[in-house]
């Protein structure tokens, strides 16, 4: 079994690569989608307790739309995409600048659908790129506060209780004047993670 | 947040007298229990991730209830004087759980607490939505607030 608190360098360098792999292709999708530029950050790895990978991500307190989905396949995991909630309502006036009614109930559809296809285009990359089967769930959203968020789809999932490994990528698709970003973690299982590594020879 | 608050992480546990706000941020499938001695004006909060594990430790009800007693004990509150609260115990993502972590935790704090004999005399728990919880110790008062429901006191 892996041990994901003592991964080498090499490792930790292959694994922000796949990432930085799957958000290009998810910033792609997301492109397309809106007509407009958008820019991915170069992946964080974080590691730790719950509660110090909470921290590095945001305010606990910080409200936030979140996108949950999981993976089943060869690899296994869930991805949560987290939109500050001013973003959220930005993107999606970008996204269909004319909605006038029922506003939440399309805004909500439109960012479970926006997230659908950053997760699948994302997975499916590094599906394609390790040789192995990822077939996502439909995704979750909910609104609430980010502390609460994360802890429980980790705890709810984790198996590592309270140890996390996740892979956070950070998407900007705002004007140069008007920053606006998005969260993608990436949280794969201890088993999906050394089947990943595996399949990248890099197995100890 | 105010001088007189003070935060109390995943996994640990405070126990203070007098002007102290406690405070839990961001509280989805874990459970807070609170344990108060009114006449002493004495309170503990602990914010326990699971219902159990392989150690006894503050991130579990046992370890944390155990815990929040003996320092209250130090300050010279009998047990029998304890009355608790408990708030969290979320299923965030409906129809997503595995292992109802929320529902379990509810379940072994109650638990645990009636090993003790402590009294649970008010309870916010499950829902599907996250709280920030606010100890205050001077008159024993938890307020909850959540994004989606408001303010509430228990």
């Amino acid at each position: 079994m892996i041990d994901a608190k003592r991964l080498t360098p090499e490792q930790l360098d292959a694994l922000r690569e796949v990432a930085n792999i799957g958000s290009g292709h998810a910033a792609t999708s997301l492109s397309q989608l809106m007509g407009k530029k958008v820019m991915v950050r170069v992946p964080k790895i974080l590691t730790g307790p719950l509660e110090e990978v909470i921290l590095k991500i945001a305010d606990p307190n910080d409200v936030v739309v979140s996108v949950l989905l999981y993976f089943l396949g060869d690899l296994t995991g869930r991805t949560l995409l987290l939109y500050p909630f001013e973003e959220a309502q930005e993107l999606t006036t970008l996204l269909m600048p004319t909605v006038q009614d029922n506003v939440t109930e399309v805004q909500e559809s439109l960012l479970k659908e926006v997230s659908n296809i950053l997760s699948c285009s994302y997975m499916n990359s590094l599906g394609e790129l390790l040789g192995l089967l990822i077939l996502p769930s439909v995704p979750g959203m909910i609104v609430d506060m980010v502390g609460a968020v994360l802890s429980s789809v980790v705890l709810e999932f984790g198996r590592e209780k309270d140890f996390i490994f996740c892979v956070e990528t950070e998407f900007d698709f705002g004007d140069a004047g008007k920053p606006l970003s998005a969260f993608f973690l990436l949280l794969p299982d201890t088993t999906s993670l050394e089947a990943i590594l595996k399949k990248l020879n890099l197995e100890k | 947040m105010k001088e007189n608050e003070l935060r109390v992480g995943i996994g640990e546990v405070q126990v203070k007298q007098g002007d102290q706000i406690l405070v839990a941020y961001g509280v989805g499938s874990c459970v807070v229990i609170i344990l108060y001695d009114e006449e002493k004006r004495i309170g503990g909060l602990a914010h326990c991730l699971l219902p159990s594990g392989n150690k006894n430790s503050l991130k579990y009800p046992k370890g944390a209830i155990e815990e929040i007693i003996r320092q209250m004990s130090i300050f010279g509150v009998r047990k029998n004087r304890i009355v608790a609260k408990i708030v969290g115990g979320a299923t965030m993502f409906n129809g997503f759980e595995r292992h109802a972590i929320g529902r379990r935790n509810i379940k072994r704090a109650r638990e645990e607490l009636e090993k003790h004999n402590i009294p649970v005399i008010a309870e916010d728990v499950f829902g599907t939505w996250g709280r920030s919880i606010f100890f205050n110790i001077l008159n024993g008062e938890v307020r909850i607030n959540s994004y989606r429901h408001g303010n509430k006191i228990l």
